[in-house]
């Protein structure tokens, strides 16, 4: 886990942004950061950060760790964001950057396999968190959907990291499949239309092992 | 990749895309592709119970690294007046710790200057007659004297100015201004 510095104490409030940021886009949020309206900052936190924390939890399955690489994604964006060069990448490609390095260097700290086994009191414990997950409450279609969406994230964690990274980024919003080649660090735009396709493929064959599809209906046999 | 995957993968990405925009599948999607995984995928992950739950502390230690960074930080200007201007503030804002140590620095050096111009002035405006006269058997007769830094020279006129002329401070300050010769000159 990252080192949290100054956890639990209340820091003094800063004077907020200015309201209207929040209609500018973030590459003119950027250029205000740079120019030295540095609070302008946390309204590019507040819009992304939520996804980078979301992002770290469906990578390392913990919530703590990925609370610290979150927070630490944009203490280190906020460090370097006069080196930022507008324009190369969109900046939430970037702070997904920033996180997949965190996540990395905290993989290989904790020397664990890259790819994560499934757990299955893990699996309960998200289940429970689905509200449809109540089974004594809820009518049987809505307890079955909430299985069927159990039975795709545990194939998806059937597969390899690279693969799960792959389709996790391609369904963030805004991020494009040059921002992702940049994350990947993918020679083209193309290696990543092709890696997604052969990871969706990977992920089709999990499920239909599981039984989620009908194959004979839908031709896949 | 195959070329006929070629033109899948674009596809799927495409509905990928669809589904990000719309939030779920906009139409049925034909069973025999990958795009029925695609939207299960998305309706797995859009309720896979994993909500952000450190937003708190993390905007704490963030404002703590930009308090850090900045100072107090002001309020921002309600208008801007240039981005020259602007950039200009933020130059002097950066490097502002440089520009104090130049400017007490500067402030030093002026002071040792204006010192040691006041101190060549005190031994300009010594009478040039007896320092004209110093031999080094003067120069290496004062040296006691000038080492011993006697507290009441008024006692001893004679001794410091052979001619009786001078006043006491003169003498003192001439005694002074003596430390500098060499006994070498």
């Amino acid at each position: 886990m990252l080192p949290v510095e100054g956890c639990g104490r209340a820091a003094p409030a800063l004077p907020s942004y200015k309201q209207g940021s929040m209609d500018l886009s973030d590459d003119e949020i950027l250029r205000r950061v740079q120019q030295g309206e540095r609070t302008e900052f946390l309204e590019l936190f507040d819009r992304y950060y939520p996804r980078i924390e979301g992002y770290a939890q469906r990578q390392l399955h913990n919530a703590e760790a990925a609370r610290d690489i979150a927070s630490e994604t944009f203490l280190r964006a906020y460090r370097h964001v006069d080196s930022f060069r507008i324009g190369e990448i969109s900046y939430v490609g970037y702070l997904f950057l920033v996180c997949r390095r965190l996540i990395l260097t905290e993989r290989q700290r904790a020397r664990s396999s890259p790819v994560v086994p499934w757990d299955p009191a893990q699996h309960e414990n998200l289940a429970e968190a689905e509200p449809q997950a109540d089974t004594a409450a809820l009518p049987l279609a809505r307890v079955l959907h909430a299985e069927k969406r159990a039975v795709v994230r545990q194939a998806l964690q059937q597969l390899p990291a690279d693969d799960q990274e792959i389709i996790l980024l391609a369904f963030e919003r805004d991020l494009s499949r040059r921002d992702i080649a940049q994350i990947l660090d993918k020679p083209s735009v193309s290696a990543v239309t092709s890696h997604l396709y052969r990871a969706m493929q990977k992920l089709k064959v999990v499920l239909l092992q599981q039984g989620y599809f009908d194959a004979t209906e839908a031709g896949w046999k | 990749m195959l070329p006929h995957e070629d033109e899948q993968g674009e596809g799927l990405w495409n509905h990928i895309e669809d589904i990000k925009q719309a939030g779920g599948p906009a139409r049925p999607a034909p069973l025999d592709t990958l795009l029925p995984v695609a939207d299960a995928l998305h309706d797995a992950l859009s309720s896979d119970g994993y909500l952000p739950n450190g937003q708190a502390q993390a905007r704490a230690r963030l404002v703590e690294a930009i308090r850090a960074d900045r100072g107090p930080v002001a309020p921002p200007a309600p208008t801007r007046v240039g981005q020259g201007a602007g950039a200009a503030g933020t130059l002097f804002q950066q490097h502002w710790p440089l520009i104090r140590l130049l400017i007490i620095l500067a402030v030093g050096a002026i002071t040792v200057y204006m010192v040691w111009t006041a101190y060549l002035r005190s031994c300009d405006h010594t009478p040039t007659q007896p320092r004209r006269s110093l031999s080094r058997e003067n120069v290496s007769a004062l040296q006691p004297v000038i080492a011993l830094q006697d507290p009441t020279p008024s006692l001893q006129p004679s001794y410091f100015d052979p001619t009786g002329t001078t006043s006491s401070p003169q003498i003192r300050a001439r005694g002074h201004c003596l430390k500098s010769v060499s006994p070498q000159d």
